[in-house]
């Protein structure tokens, strides 16, 4: 019991323990997978943005240097034309005026004789001489040595704070000869308000700023740049490089993500919430099933030391359960008896009717619940006689599953009521012995007295006369007296012949049947005892008979006895006793009877035994008297039939008796 | 001398008839008590030479019983006791026949080989008396104690006759040549 009550509580807390391990793993890597994706797609995101602001910036790049592009070109067509002469100073200042309307980028463009005397200037306010910045100055010098325009690199102008200017030198030159210069300035500010586009300037902060770093314009229509999504793309013109730079406005993408984080943040939450749930449950059923354990472990421990067989059997006879106290009185192991549908191997052959017939009576549900005896056979064939008790056996939902037995064995109560008969028996035989011992000392005292008297005179007398007799008159009252006790002893025996006739049979009209059926309970309590099965079988329309039923039935029972007795020793299923009872033809010595014969299969009776069977006081038994058969023959004759026997062909023996039946007055 | 105690009275008459036609004298009692009663005075008319015949069954104080009383009192040597038992007695007759009695007869008994029996016994009787004069003068203190005690009736006479034994109980007892004059009439 010991180690299967380790088995069964230790076990499951390290199963527990490894149940529990992999769902947690699970979840983890489920959670972490979680964050992973939504990281990923944030990745993706910003990744987008910033492609998609590259492209954009590199098409705001494109534009600006275009636009440069073409500027350049119509100044340096109008100064050759102007260098050449092919237009006139007029035209000249006409293009150069529709130049500065059309793109606003441009402050002004001035013309510069070689000088460096204002020759036209777009801006009336621009006053002879033109200042530059330092910056331009330098531009200006090194664009009319290399002759190829050059851009400056933007200053703020002379206004304090004012904008940023970018100067375009174009050095004008007649054959080798420097004729002067075509200025444009460029605001940057304007420039950029110019070429961004509305929609550019709502999304980024675009800046433009030197090789340097140092910022130059700005423009930011939808607020300043996050900082987040960067990027930054040269502007090569001719003689300097400029730095476009774009700053996002928005901001690290929130809401997607969030909403995502939150999504696996909650339903994490919520899956550890049913983790814990679950758990709880499982505690709860755990302790629930360790209950159950506990309570089948007791309903075993209790089965197992009952001594009461405990059989179950489903609905078609089949057994489910035995406990060890049924196995042990059967004899027979668990495996062997469950599953098993009758007949079953603990059946005995002599009681198969029996069976059959309880067990079609437990199957129509008439049971009857004070229970019933038979008997099994044992696994080495001993009979153990049983009390069994049926009862329905009901499931949780109140359907018949089948049918619960529990056998009492009652060997030993058996015995006992075996020992307390056979006490009484013996009781009774002995109180009739002593009556009867009793009864024949006092008729032999009685009967004694007197003879004892009579002899005692006699001899006395005689004595006298081999003495020599003198007087013949002393011997008359000797001899009166002897008279007297002779009287005596004649009178005892006539009175007991008196009480014998007093006890003279009664016969009347009596049947066989009703005979047999008087003395079948008794018999049957004997036949029990012994486990003999009783069959009668009465010929029908037996005529009555003239008997003193007391005696015959006295006669039956010692015959049955007698049988019963005989087949103590006999294997269980030999043991059948039987009563018969036929109608004899008429013979040329006997008329017709009726004879009633008791069968058995017995120890038999041998020669020897036989030739002395009616002798009085002869006994085979250790405590018969030896009058039983006498009387039985007796009261038969008495009847004015005949008590034989003769072997029995199946073995055993068999004893008839005839009685002459009485015949219908017509 | 031969005491017969027997309850029935034929029996008691023609045993007396038989002795008398073998030429011994004989008394008889119809019980125990009534035999212990008139011992004394059997006694004094025939001390040595007596013999009892006693009826295995009778009412009140059996035969054994009878015979127990005087076991213990040593004096069945003095006076020898033959039984007359009926059937089924026997057992009884026999044990008692090993605690010192001197014979036992069934009825229906041979009645010469009773009395050669009785007149052994009266030999035997004698014998002993002669031979010690304590036991007769046992016998003579037993038979007066109990006649004057009283107390013979129940099976509790030899406790009461213990219980006064000790007062002086002294009678003149005849010589042994008074006794075999006796015995010889």
């Amino acid at each position: 019991m010991h180690s299967l009550s380790t088995m069964l509580f230790a076990t499951p807390v390290r199963r527990r323990a490894w149940q529990w391990l992999l769902p947690s793993v699970l979840i983890l890597l489920f959670i972490s997978t979680l964050f992973w994706l939504s990281w990923e797609a944030r990745q993706l995101e910003s990744s987008q943005r910033q492609e998609q602001m590259v492209v954009d910036t590199r098409g705001l790049e494109q534009a600006i240097r275009f636009q440069l592009e073409h500027n350049e070109e119509l100044i340096q067509i109008a100064g050759a034309e102007v260098t050449k002469g092919r237009i006139s100073k007029t035209t000249l200042l006409e293009r150069l005026n529709s130049l500065h309307r059309n793109s606003r980028e441009i402050q002004r463009i001035i013309w510069l004789a070689p000088t460096g005397k204002l020759l036209a200037s777009t801006d009336e306010s621009t006053t002879d001489p033109v200042i530059f910045s330092p910056e331009s100055q330098v531009i200006g010098e090194r664009a009319r040595v290399t002759t190829r325009p050059q851009y400056s690199k933007p200053a703020p102008s002379s206004i304090r704070n004012g904008p940023m200017l970018m100067d375009f030198h174009v050095p004008l030159f007649l054959g080798d000869t420097y004729a002067g210069s075509l200025v444009a300035t460029y605001q940057l500010d304007n420039l950029m308000e110019q070429m961004v586009p509305w929609w550019y300037a709502q999304d980024y902060e675009v800046t433009i700023s030197d090789s340097d770093d140092k910022l130059l314009a700005k423009r930011a229509a939808g607020g300043p740049g996050r900082g987040v999504y960067i990027t930054s793309r040269s502007l090569e013109l001719a003689g300097l490089t400029l730095v476009l730079g774009a700053n996002s406005v928005k901001d690290v993408p929130r809401f997607l993500p969030n909403l995502l984080v939150g999504l696996v943040i909650a339903l994490s939450l919520s899956l550890l919430w049913s983790l814990w749930l679950l758990s709880r449950d499982i505690a709860r059923r755990l302790a629930t099933e360790n209950e159950l354990r506990q309570q089948v472990l007791f309903r075993t421990a209790m089965e197992n030391s009952l001594v009461t067989g405990l059989r179950a059997r489903d609905l078609d006879g089949r057994v489910t359960y035995v406990n060890p106290s049924f196995c042990q009185m059967v004899g027979y192991p668990v495996e062997e008896l469950v599953g098993k549908a009758p007949p079953m191997q603990y059946w005995a052959p002599e009681a198969m009717e029996e069976y059959q017939e309880r067990f079609s009576k437990v199957l129509a549900g008439t049971i009857t619940p004070q229970g019933f005896e038979t008997i099994f056979q044992s696994a080495r064939g001993k009979r153990v006689p049983v009390l069994i008790f049926e009862s329905p056996l009901v499931d949780d939902s109140g359907k018949q599953t089948g049918w619960m037995s529990s056998i009492l064995d009652i060997s030993e109560q058996k015995k006992v009521e075996e020992l307390n008969r056979q006490q009484q028996e013996k009781l009774q035989a002995s109180a009739r012995l002593a009556t009867m011992g009793e009864m024949a000392s006092m008729l032999a005292h009685e009967v004694n007295q007197p003879l004892a008297a009579i002899s005692s005179y006699i001899t006395g007398a005689l004595n006298f006369l081999k003495n020599g007799l003198t007087d013949p008159e002393i011997l008359r009252p000797v001899l009166e007296k002897t008279n007297a006790q002779a009287q005596r002893a004649g009178q005892i025996i006539r009175s007991v012949h008196e009480f014998v006739k007093m006890r003279e049979p009664a016969r009347h009209p009596l049947t066989v049947v009703s005979l047999i059926e008087s003395i079948i309970p008794l018999v049957g309590l004997q036949a029990q005892q012994f486990f003999v099965s009783i069959k009668t079988s009465i010929e029908s329309d037996l005529p009555p008979v003239l008997a003193d039923r007391m005696l015959l039935e006295q006669v039956l029972l010692n015959l049955t006895r007698n049988a019963i007795e005989a087949m103590q020793h006999v294997a269980p299923e030999q043991r059948i006793l039987r009563l018969t009872a036929v109608m004899q033809a008429a013979t040329p010595t006997m008329p017709e009877m009726v004879v009633v014969s008791v069968i058995d299969q017995g120890h038999g009776i041998s020669n020897s035994v036989a030739a002395r069977l009616f002798s009085p006081f002869f006994s085979t038994k250790a405590e018969g008297m030896g009058m039983g058969l006498n009387i039985c023959r007796t009261a038969i004759e008495f009847h004015g039939g005949t008590l034989s026997h003769q072997p029995n062909p199946g073995g055993g023996t068999i004893f008839m008796f005839s009685l002459p039946f009485l015949v219908e007055k017509t | 001398m031969l005491l017969i105690v027997d309850d029935e009275e034929s029996i008691r008459d023609s045993l007396a008839w038989l002795a008398q036609s073998c030429g011994i004298s004989a008394t008889t009692y119809s019980s125990s008590a009534d035999f212990l009663d008139g011992l004394q005075s059997a006694l004094d008319r025939d001390l040595d030479g007596s013999c009892a015949l006693l009826d295995v069954r009778m009412p009140g104080m059996s035969g054994v019983a009878l015979f127990d009383l005087l076991a213990t009192r040593q004096l069945t040597q003095v006076l020898p006791v033959i039984f007359l038992t009926g059937h089924g007695d026997v057992p009884m007759a026999a044990d008692a026949l090993k605690r010192g009695a001197f014979g036992f007869f069934e009825k229906p008994f041979n009645d010469n080989k009773l009395m050669d029996r009785v007149q052994e016994a009266i030999a035997s009787s004698k014998m002993a008396c002669g031979a010690a004069t304590s036991a007769r003068l046992r016998l003579s203190s037993f038979a007066e104690n109990m006649a004057g005690g009283g107390c013979a009736a129940d099976e509790s006479g030899a406790a009461h006759f213990c219980a006064c034994r000790g007062a002086p109980v002294f009678r003149p007892v005849m010589d042994q040549g008074e006794a075999e004059k006796h015995g010889s009439e």
